[in-house]
């Protein structure tokens, strides 16, 4: 049972007076950003990712977690309370959730929503312990080739998130990938698309890329949809759940603990990918699936559970292999290297402690935010009451702040307002952002692994199906690719003819 | 047999932006990048085979993409809104250099509740000038990030 002397190293870490303040911090943060819509945690982590430098990494990657899974815990409230989604992954909570509130049952939605992230939190703690060293093992005996595959499959899986067309899907993510290609190429030192400026030698700075994505686009949206109506919040009335309630709520609490453990680990997985997999699978299972929409207590419970589960198993190959598996991880990739550490299949025997300290510090984290949402929830929900136009000039000049002290770089700003205007027009045209961010994250290190394999294979291509690794998950990118694109060019013909008639 | 069949005014736009975007990347690469060969690449090689790609994928996307039947109507900010809160981030780099951090953020932010149709003015700049003092305290003073408090036409 080595997991659990590791896990005993971990909570000495994450115990210490210094590092529970910074699991608070995080946690409080992840929750008021989860609650407020507009500002993420892709923002808030891109703001404070400067600030971290004067932490121990430790205390630094234990509070950006904090944020991450906190924001998950934070948004179900808004989205059962008023049918508004502080949070992206809570989209799928809102569907049910504001039905149960609507017919009184508020106390019990956040209940099970909050317990139900408590139980994931838990057990995709314990999964990550136990699964962290042999994958850290088996990391180190891949290849190139093996890296690419999985970078691949990665991709791929992101735009079964995307919802409208995967073809898009397929382009914002190549997108993406070609604007992870600006700036010095490392093999060759030559400049790749900079625009003979040398703010841009480095790369497009990925906080000013996110946050202009994200943020501006968030709030232009926001504005579009400007009314005079105020906020109607849903009032909480009865607390705590019934042993009926819990009985119900078990069997999707743990079917979207599983699913979330699992999904968060694929590249390109996350918090979001299996919240809305959970949904569908809940209401496939169900006996009553004509109560989804209408306040079914499994639609809230499985991707709640599901989310916080995706939200931290995808620190796994981030911490194991050093590929960020998101936006979200990739800051935290930038957080560690900040530090002078650079994550990879060493990471666990080299910084033993920031390994498995920030591991335990999530349980930690988990048992502060059932605390912090539960009993406290009237706190959150005056933070509502702010209204959208004080909002958003605030999450704008936090996130300006945030883009600005990454580098001290007035360069960036522009490229946030660049990248603010892009992201609107990609929404008007029915792109998701969200495969494009992945591919931009994953891009350079897409071509690095490539060209290495191609190295070591004298130029031959099939090196990338030869190991049974890389060809299996090359295999399944290629099934997965097909799966999600035949019913769409299936529909696209059955419409051409339909038309026809 | 295919008639009727047009893609919705959206899915032209996305098709013109994309294939011309990759193009125009292909063409860059092309003139400025050397390719290489599969077994040693050249800085140009990846480029070359993403935007190749890119336009492929976009266009397929255009031809199974919605017919202009489907097509919903657009909805979108008043351009004032958006050239205030594109607009904002552009004031806030022009001003940090010069003014500082408390007057880049208070004028960026000041800048930006213009975008709302329910800002009143009295109350943005109270706003603004609370916000701006509010990020000295916490990010110059509490968290000592190195930001200019005020720039070299104040300080000299």
């Amino acid at each position: 049972m080595d997991f659990i002397q590791n896990l005993g190293l971990g909570f000495s870490v994450a115990l210490l007076p210094y590092n529970l303040l910074f699991c608070f911090i995080g946690c409080f943060l992840g929750t008021a950003i989860g609650v407020l819509p507009g500002i993420g945690p892709l923002g808030t982590i891109a703001i404070l990712l400067p600030v971290t430098f004067g932490v121990s990494p430790e205390a630094a990657l234990i509070m950006l977690a904090g944020i991450y899974y906190g924001a998950q815990y934070g948004g179900s409230t808004t989205a059962i309370l008023i049918n508004l989604p502080g949070e992206a992954t809570s989209a799928v909570t809102a569907i049910d959730g504001y039905q149960m509130a609507r017919q009184g049952r508020a106390g019990t939605a956040l209940a099970v929503a909050a317990l139900g992230s408590f139980f994931a939190g838990t057990v995709a703690t314990l999964a990550i312990a136990i699964f962290a060293k042999p994958l850290t093992s088996l990391a180190l005996s891949f290849s190139p080739a093996d890296y690419f595959a999985l970078m691949v499959l990665g991709l791929v899986a992101s735009i079964a998130l995307a919802h409208g067309s995967v073809l898009k899907g397929l382009a914002m993510i190549l997108l993406g990938l070609l604007l992870g290609c600006v700036g010095t190429d490392s093999y060759t030192g030559a400049m790749r698309f900079t625009l003979g400026t040398l703010d841009l030698a480095d790369g497009i700075p990925i906080v000013a890329f996110g946050a202009g994505i994200y943020a501006l686009g968030e709030i232009l949206r926001g504005i579009e949809n400007e009314s005079d109506a105020p906020v109607s919040v849903i009032p909480v009335n009865n607390r705590l759940p019934s042993l009926a309630d819990l009985k119900e709520a078990t069997a999707p609490v743990v079917r979207g603990t599983l699913l979330g453990s699992v999904l968060g680990v694929l590249p390109g997985g996350g918090a979001l990918l299996s919240a809305f997999t959970s949904y569908a699978m809940e209401k496939k299972l169900s006996r009553t699936p004509e109560r989804f929409g209408h306040g079914a207590m499994a639609g809230v419970a499985g991707p709640e559970s599901a989310n916080n589960a995706g939200a931290q198993t995808s620190f796994i190959p981030m911490l194991t292999l050093g590929i960020p598996s998101n936006p979200i991880m990739a800051l935290m990739v930038g957080a560690l290297i900040l530090q002078g550490i650079i994550p990879g299949p060493n990471l666990i025997t080299e910084q033993p402690k920031l390994f498995w300290g920030v591991i335990a510090s999530m349980w930690v984290g988990n048992l502060i935010l059932v605390i912090l949402n539960l009993p406290l929830i009237g706190l959150w929900l005056k933070l509502l009451k702010i209204r959208p136009h004080f909002l958003f000039p605030t999450i704008l000049g936090f996130s300006m702040i945030g883009v600005y002290s990454v580098g001290n770089s007035a360069f960036d700003l522009y490229l946030m307002a660049i990248f603010g205007a892009a992201g609107y027009v990609l929404g008007k045209l029915d792109c998701e952002p969200a495969p494009m961010l992945l591919g931009f994250v994953l891009g350079p290190l897409l071509e690095e692994y490539l060209r290495r394999a191609m190295i070591l294979a004298d130029g031959d291509a099939t090196v990338l199906i030869q190991r049974p690794l890389s060809a299996t998950l090359l295999a399944v990118a290629a099934a997965l690719l097909v799966v999600i694109l035949l019913p769409f060019i299936r529909k696209r013909r059955k419409e051409v003819f339909v038309e026809d008639e | 047999m295919f008639a009727t069949y047009w893609p919705s005014r959206r899915n032209m736009v996305f098709g013109i932006v994309f294939v011309s975007f990759s193009a125009l990347m292909a063409f860059e690469t092309l003139r400025k990048l050397p390719i290489g060969t599969p077994a040693n690449m050249g800085p140009g090689f990846f480029p070359l085979l993403l935007s190749i790609s890119l336009g492929a994928i976009s266009i397929l996307a255009v031809v199974f993409g919605q017919s202009s039947a489907q097509e919903e109507p657009l909805k979108v900010a008043p351009f004032r809104a958006v050239a205030l809160v594109l607009g904002a981030p552009i004031v806030f780099s022009l001003s940090i250099d010069p003014l500082g951090l408390f007057f880049a953020v208070f004028l960026s932010v000041l800048f930006s509740t213009q975008a709302s149709i329910r800002s009143k003015i009295g109350e943005s700049i109270l706003l603004s000038a609370g916000f701006s003092a509010f990020c000295v305290l916490v990010f110059i003073y509490l968290l000592n990030l190195p930001l200019p408090l005020w720039g070299w036409l104040i300080a000299g």
